[in-house]
């Protein structure tokens, strides 16, 4: 590199760490160089922190990234993930031509012949055993235009409601946790709300290492404010957990009695808000399977059973420190972030609802830094799939399949015949592989997404994708890059991403931000988009969906966007003033924003930050500034649950005495397709490892860098051990991301569901460990 | 020829030393930046795995830096400048 463009890029660097944080160094600037720089704005493809990045290109290459400064929430910091995505796009082995499998393998073909065969295995599935045969199973990646399309298509078109994706597998909890206590889905507040909290509460989530921007912003807050409280509630010592005032470690699935105990110590020492809770609160049970209302007395007689010696003893968390964090929590103003811990359980909605709880009694909720807030895993699982009503039960911005009237409403917006969305939710992620184990499902389309991975139990369902058996079902996978689950597709659709498509991502503060499009796709792959455009024209041409009900409407994703805003208008999630010019000048905008000129919404279901409190459908008069309107909630009141504190599907038992828990490093992002593809990654973790507490390694004779055979009832793995006293006795910690064979931990793991999220237990499951 | 700029959150009250500790490893320079409780950090590096790890292992490890964050990343000579993937389309 020549010295004076070496002094460019020093020179330019310096100048956007200086635009973030702030201060004198000498930029490119101040320095006179000009930058042959053609910046963009855009987003990051990782997780659902939607920070906001700015993509350099140079000589028609994209070469440069940095943080965005001007964006609103993450003003200009990025994680070390992010520096890879200009690379992780330009990846050699990215999927080029389509490919259809053929004596066993999987042979180059024509768009063409790779969209015909697809069009007719569906076709015919759907005219020899009806609409319910076949399924859609999508993605927290793909752009919110794309997710509305597939469902519009699949509930629509075809008439079936057999309609998933991934966020099934990490968001579900959260969603049934916010719709049951609030009546709809997505957080009240937003992270405008870290810059004004006293006490953090981070339940079930490393936000150090799955969201760091996030995690920067807590502790820039710990710098401002001296006396600020950090509460963990994880039976594992993350990251975060060494940063804590409080860590409560539970053994792992027994979290929902320290909650209740908190709930318990709040109202014994008078902590709780009553005004609030005469206002806006009301409280239920659930009796012969019915929610029943109760009253607050009956609440109160509920939690006096769960003093903080009970919980002790039930959980191993000292009952002083229950007190300490309950008082705490009420003092606030209390943010809680939650995540996976809380929710890859079978009581993963239970569990959303006890810490909802805590803030409906204390009323730290819907002022500045008091909040709930899930913590979103993909970029897009909250705007994609979340809000465009993408899985199996729910229709676009709130409506669900069992309600006529909106399947009515979603009907007339998509043109279609009264009675062709079905009453009957589809089947659930689960289910639906179970289904396709059986051949029920007989042909499935999967796009963005690498379930043979990221499953749990993964074994009966890698081969209900891939066994060859006489009926097998039908699989075609739309992707960017080789994964697990294309290794066992029929026909493999190779795949625009990120910077290849335009588009919107809508992340974890109910923010949708534009990504343009800044390069086409290499080979002959195309955009998800457009796969799904050419599927559906096929399709209305084998007469399964009414002529023109696609192919008429939409040519690109702005049509499609116009049309997803009309779906939100007068719903709870009223986005009709973001016009797609609007996204692509701003820095994203929140939803509420029902006009043009509106800014968005940083607090819901508050007077004078909510716009539908103004006017509109939701629109409340009688109370005042500050105040307080749970309007999507039945009788305008959010509901605290009576639950009981029931543990895991599977504990720790004689024969399997450890529990193993699941989940991420901060250099790998989910099933490492992305990330495995930068070898400085690959590199930082070539290889999993199981986190073994030192106690639990001398009783095993395991020292860090020995295989430890991990066995449960459904499979095994031989991961290296790392002895380190994180994971609390009794427990193993285990990242998912690696695929190879010996340490694929998703072999192990229990595909147990919650009832009502239908999320599988991937944090708890009883495993044996023994040195291999 | 990878170029990264980054900032680190450090205890500010050793801020001093901190930086000196920083300056002792290699294509890391410092500069200040108006938080006092953040210092800037520029890191070249001959790849971006090297400097990556100056990045993610190195500078974690020195004492009184609590957290690294990198805010702008140039790979130009990491690619051939005649590459073919991603032809480029207008961005409006
Ligand atoms: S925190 Fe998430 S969104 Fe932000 S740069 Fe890192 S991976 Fe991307």
């Amino acid at each position: 590199m020549e010295g004076t463009r070496r002094e460019f890029i020093k020179a330019a660097a310096t100048t956007a760490v200086v635009s973030v944080v702030g201060g004198t160094a000498v930029t490119a600037e101040v320095r006179g160089l000009s930058d042959p720089t053609k910046w963009i704005k855009s987003v990051c493809r990782f997780c659902g922190t939607g920070c906001g990045v700015l993509l350099g290109v140079r000589k028609n290459q994209l070469v440069s990234l940095r943080g965005d400064p001007e964006h609103p929430t993450t003003k200009g910091l990025v994680c070390a993930k992010a520096l890879f995505l200009p690379k992780i796009v330009r990846s050699e082995d990215r999927l080029t031509h389509p490919m259809i499998r053929k004596n066993g393998k999987l042979a180059r073909a024509s768009w063409d012949e790779a969209m015909s065969l697809v069009a007719k295995k569906f076709a015919g599935a759907i005219k020899q055993h009806g609409a319910d045969s076949v399924a859609y199973y999508g993605s927290g990646q793909a752009l919110s235009e794309e997710s509305y399309l597939a469902n519009r298509l699949f509930k629509g078109g075809i008439g079936t409601n057999n309609v998933e994706g991934n966020p099934r597998l990490c968001m579900a909890s959260a969603v049934g946790g916010y719709v049951t206590s609030f009546g709809k889905d997505e957080p009240m507040g937003s992270y405008d709300d870290i810059e004004h909290a006293g006490v953090f509460f981070l339940v079930g989530s490393n936000t150090a290492e799955c969201h760091p921007v996030i995690f920067d912003q807590i502790l820039a807050r710990r710098q401002a404010k001296r006396d600020l409280q950090v509460i963990v509630l994880d039976p594992r010592m993350s990251p975060v957990g060494a940063m804590a005032d409080i860590h409560l470690n539970p053994e792992p699935g027994q979290d929902l009695i320290v909650l209740h105990a908190m709930a318990h110590v709040i109202i014994r020492d008078g902590r709780y808000d009553s005004g609030f809770i005469d206002k806006n609160v009301q409280f239920k049970a659930v009796k012969d399977k019915k929610p029943v209302k109760v009253s607050f007395d009956q609440y109160r007689e509920f939690v006096a059973q769960y003093t903080p010696e009970r919980a002790e003893r039930a959980c191993g968390v000292n009952a002083e420190k229950i007190v300490q964090a309950a008082h705490r929590f009420a003092a606030g103003p209390t943010m809680s972030f939650s995540t996976m811990g809380l929710n890859q359980r079978t009581r993963g909605v239970w569990a959303n609802n006890l810490m909802h709880n805590l803030h409906l009694i204390t009323g730290q909720i819907g002022k500045p830094g008091a909040t709930p807030f899930s913590l979103t895993g993909q970029p897009n699982a909250c705007g994609g799939v979340r809000d465009t009503g993408s899985l199996c039960h729910i229709l676009p911005y709130g409506r669900v399949v069992k309600k006529a009237e909106h399947r009515a409403q979603m009907e007339k917006l998509w043109g279609c015949k009264p009675g062709t969305i079905k009453p009957k939710p589809g089947l659930h992620t689960i289910a639906m592989f179970r289904a396709l184990a059986k051949d029920k499902v007989k042909a499935m389309l999967v796009l963005t997404t690498n379930p043979a991975h990221s499953l749990p139990n993964a074994s009966p369902y890698i081969d209900a994708m891939g066994k060859a058996r006489p009926n097998k079902p039908f699989i075609a996978v739309i992707d960017a890059y080789p994964t697990m689950t294309t290794e066992l597709a029929d026909v493999v659709l190779p795949a625009g991403m990120w910077s290849e498509k335009a588009g919107v991502f809508g992340m974890s503060e109910r923010r949708y931000q534009y990504q343009p499009k800044i390069s086409n796709p290499p080979g002959e792959a195309r955009s998800d988009f457009d796969v799904l455009l050419d599927f559906a024209a096929r399709l209305e041409g084998h007469g399964v969906v009414p002529a023109g009900y696609i192919s008429s409407k939409f040519k690109n994703t702005d049509d499609v966007w116009d049309e997803m805003r009309l779906a939100s208008k007068d719903t709870a999630y009223d986005f009709m003033g973001m016009t797609r010019d609007r996204l692509r000048k701003e820095r994203g905008l929140r939803w509420p924003a029902p006009t043009t000129d509106h800014p968005g919404t940083a607090r819901r279901f508050v007077k004078g930050e909510d716009p539908l409190l103004d006017s509109g459908p939701y629109a409340d008069n009688s109370i005042g500034k500050g105040e307080t309107n749970f309007y999507a909630a039945p009788d305008n009141r959010a509901t605290v649950w009576l639950r009981p504190p029931k543990g895991p599907a599977e504990p720790a038992d004689a024969e399997y005495p450890y529990v193993l828990s699941t989940g991420r490093v901060l250099e790998h992002w989910h099933t490492g397709t992305m990330t495995m593809r930068a070898d400085e990654l690959k590199r930082a973790y070539p290889e999993s490892f199981v986190e073994i507490n030192p106690a639990d390694a001398k009783d095993l004779g395991v020292r860090s860098g020995d295989p430890v055979r991990i066995t449960s009832r459904r499979g095994e793995a031989v991961i290296k051990a790392r002895v380190v006293d994180m994971p609390r006795p009794g427990m193993v910690f285990v990242p998912f991301h690696w695929e190879a064979e010996a340490g694929f931990i998703n072999r192990v793991t229990i595909d147990a569901f919650d009832p009502g999220s239908k999320q599988p237990e991937f944090k708890i499951c009883a495993v044996k460990l023994a040195k291999a | 020829m990878t170029v990264i700029g980054a900032c680190a959150r450090i205890d500010s009250s050793d801020a001093v030393g901190i930086r000196e500790r920083l300056a002792t490893l290699g294509g890391v320079s410092t500069f200040d930046l108006d938080d006092p409780g953040r210092v800037g950090l520029l890191i070249e590096s001959e790849s971006l795995d090297a400097a990556h790890q100056t990045l993610c292992e190195e500078i974690k490890l020195v004492a009184g830096v609590m957290a690294v964050w990198p805010i702008y990343v140039d790979t130009e000579q990491d690619e051939p400048p005649d590459s073919t993937r991603g032809s480029p389309v207008d961005t409006r």
